[in-house]
């Protein structure tokens, strides 16, 4: 299978002053993902945020080694999709027809396109441009967002009980995901709260990954004063100083 | 003496409230009247009164909507007897601009100038999800390698239009209204300084008004159907709209050619996190994205603020970001801690 599934876990400490224990705070997590001898930017993809390190979320962890992902290519297969229409998925790396924008030369090349849109058509008054731009509202379900909800199922049945504290995307220049006022919690007697952050991702590498697939990354561990992390654009630093990735 | 008075104050009186109980309602009273949030018109289903689309959605709006008063047959099984009550009925006046037999010139639909009945949620999280994925870059394509050269015009193939934020926030053509977002927890410091700033429309980006953009998706297919009014309307008290784009940083330009090349996620933290902008009490756009790039001069600015008082001055108003009516607020905490 080219396209893997690629989880990665990422424990991150969070220095709490035992005196403050409402204090909030905000992570900047890199993107940036070593794979391999490559680095890969994990961009625009949502990154979940949890309590606790990984022996606290092992069940969590369990389930997302068990879980099978199904590639894209594989799902339209499967979907029967033509091959005009992976490859025009392909050509821009895209998951679904929502990505970008279908032309008028799209419409020619790709029978389901053509046939949606020829359905749209008469449903829409012969109006080419309505036609053409709610061209998705024709196309079969399993087409449309087939692989969206597969991976929506596969993440909500992956997470079970478990709730995430907070989620957030990384954008695409920096490549970096913000979450903000994080409240920290440490358990009594400690100064120290630990979070686990997780995605469920599809490697652009995918042969790189998947040596990587049943190798671990060690987590360092590092304190730091809660000064230091109070702020929140120090909490910058944590992401050069504290966090390493853990790939599954 | 005294009686004629007095009986000149009661007539006074009653020929006042006569007045005011039989001066005619005008149709946009009357209109107004008409409330979705009635227990009649709540046990009824949208559909059972709006057709979607309506006939005239060709000339009024060019994509199949709504674009037109239920017809009668939807008022008459409650309503009948109001159609009949005198020469120029009430209920008529909701819907046409010449109430009566035979006034049938209707009203444009919907009436802007009404009060709204209904909120709309926008799940902003879940549309960053599966249309705003990351414009993929083309690989295997060799850089800094002169290949070949050429002067021709080359015909290169027109880049694809990734759906992203900009399929709803395209940037605006033209200054709307704007306020400032004046902080509620806070006073000012000082009346704010003259200021002849003003934003360029580009500084602004668009908020889809009408069923266009959200039907492309959602016509059929994909749920919230375009029938399922209540997928994303909500019924609230009555309100009346205002356009107003409230910010705290007005100097903020979109299009500045740093703030160009960035993507609308680097800053637009809150909006991924984000199922129904009511919900939403801070900024969408948090400080810290802001500093990054900036700090030096919030730094200055902030330095002089502090300054200013110490200086038996008054306070320095912020100008780098804020026009002085923000500029002028106590520097806040996330501005401070930073």
């Amino acid at each position: 299978m080219y396209s893997i599934r690629l989880i990665l876990l990422v424990l991150i400490l969070l220095p709490v002053g035992a005196a403050n224990l409402t204090a909030q705070g905000a992570l900047e997590l890199s993107g940036r993902v070593k794979i391999g001898a490559k680095v890969e930017k994990v961009e625009r993809k949502r990154f979940y945020l949890f309590r606790g390190g990984l022996e606290a979320n092992k069940p969590l962890i369990d389930r997302i080694k068990a879980a099978t992902y199904t590639s894209r290519d594989c799902f339209y297969c499967q979907a029967k999709a033509s091959p005009q229409f992976i490859a025009w998925l392909k050509a821009e790396d895209c998951e679904s027809p929502y990505c970008r924008a279908v032309t008028t030369e799209d419409v020619t090349k790709v029978p389901e396109f053509q046939a949606a849109y020829q359905k749209g058509l008469k449903q829409f008054r012969n109006k080419p441009d309505v036609a053409r731009n709610w061209l998705t509202t024709n196309l079969t379900p399993a087409l449309r967002d087939g692989f969206y909800k597969q991976q929506k199922s596969s993440i909500t049945s992956i997470l079970g009980t478990t709730k995430a504290v907070q989620s957030s995307m990384t954008d695409s220049v920096s490549v970096v995901a913000i979450f903000l006022d994080i409240a920290i919690q440490p358990s009594a007697g400690k100064t120290v709260e630990t979070f686990t952050v997780s995605i469920w991702y599809r490697s652009r590498s995918a042969e790189k990954a998947m040596s990587l697939f049943a190798r671990s990354m060690s987590v360092r561990r590092k304190r730091l004063s809660y000064r230091s992390f109070r702020s929140m654009t120090r909490a910058r630093r944590l992401r050069k100083s504290v966090m390493s990735w853990f790939v599954t | 003496m005294k009686n004629v008075v007095r009986i000149g104050v009661i007539f006074a009186c009653f020929a006042a409230f006569l007045g005011v109980s039989l001066t005619p309602e005008t149709s946009a009273q009357k209109r107004d009247k008409f409330s979705h949030a009635t227990a009649g018109h709540k046990k009824k289903d949208c559909n059972s009164c709006h057709t979607l689309p309506t006939a005239n959605w060709v000339a009024a709006r060019g994509f199949p909507d709504v674009a037109d008063f239920p017809g009668h047959v939807a008022c008459f099984a409650c309503h009948r007897s109001d159609f009949f009550a005198g020469n120029k009925p009430a209920i008529c006046a909701g819907c046409h601009s010449n109430p009566g037999p035979k006034g049938s010139a209707r009203l444009p639909f919907p009436v802007k100038t009404r009060s709204q009945e209904f909120t709309s949620v926008f799940p902003h999280n879940l549309h960053q999800d599966i249309i705003a994925e990351a414009a993929p870059r083309r690989r295997n394509v060799a850089v800094a390698h002169l290949v070949k050269a050429s002067f021709a015009v080359p015909d290169d193939p027109p880049k694809p239009t990734f759906n992203n934020c900009a399929i709803c926030h395209e940037t605006s053509k033209a200054v709307p209204k704007y306020a400032p977002r004046i902080p509620a927890s806070m006073q000012p410091l000082a009346e704010a300084a003259a200021d002849a700033f003003a934003p360029k429309a580009q500084f602004f980006k668009e908020m889809p008004s009408g069923h266009q953009t959200c039907f492309q998706c959602h016509y059929q297919g994909v749920k919230p159907f375009a029938t399922d009014c209540a997928g994303c309307h909500k019924l609230t008290t009555p309100y009346m709209e205002e356009p107003v784009a409230k910010r705290y940083s007005i100097k903020f330009d979109h299009n500045q050619k740093e703030h160009s090349v960035r993507d609308c996620m680097t800053c637009h933290v809150r909006i991924s996190q984000n199922a129904d902008l009511k919900t939403l009490v801070d900024a969408d756009v948090p400080f810290i994205t802001c500093v990054s790039c900036h700090n030096d001069k919030i730094t200055e600015e902030t330095k002089k603020r502090t300054a200013s008082p110490e200086a038996q001055q008054p306070a320095f108003q912020c100008t780098y970001c804020h026009a002085p009516a923000i500029g002028r607020f106590p520097i806040p905490k996330s501005h401070e801690n930073r």
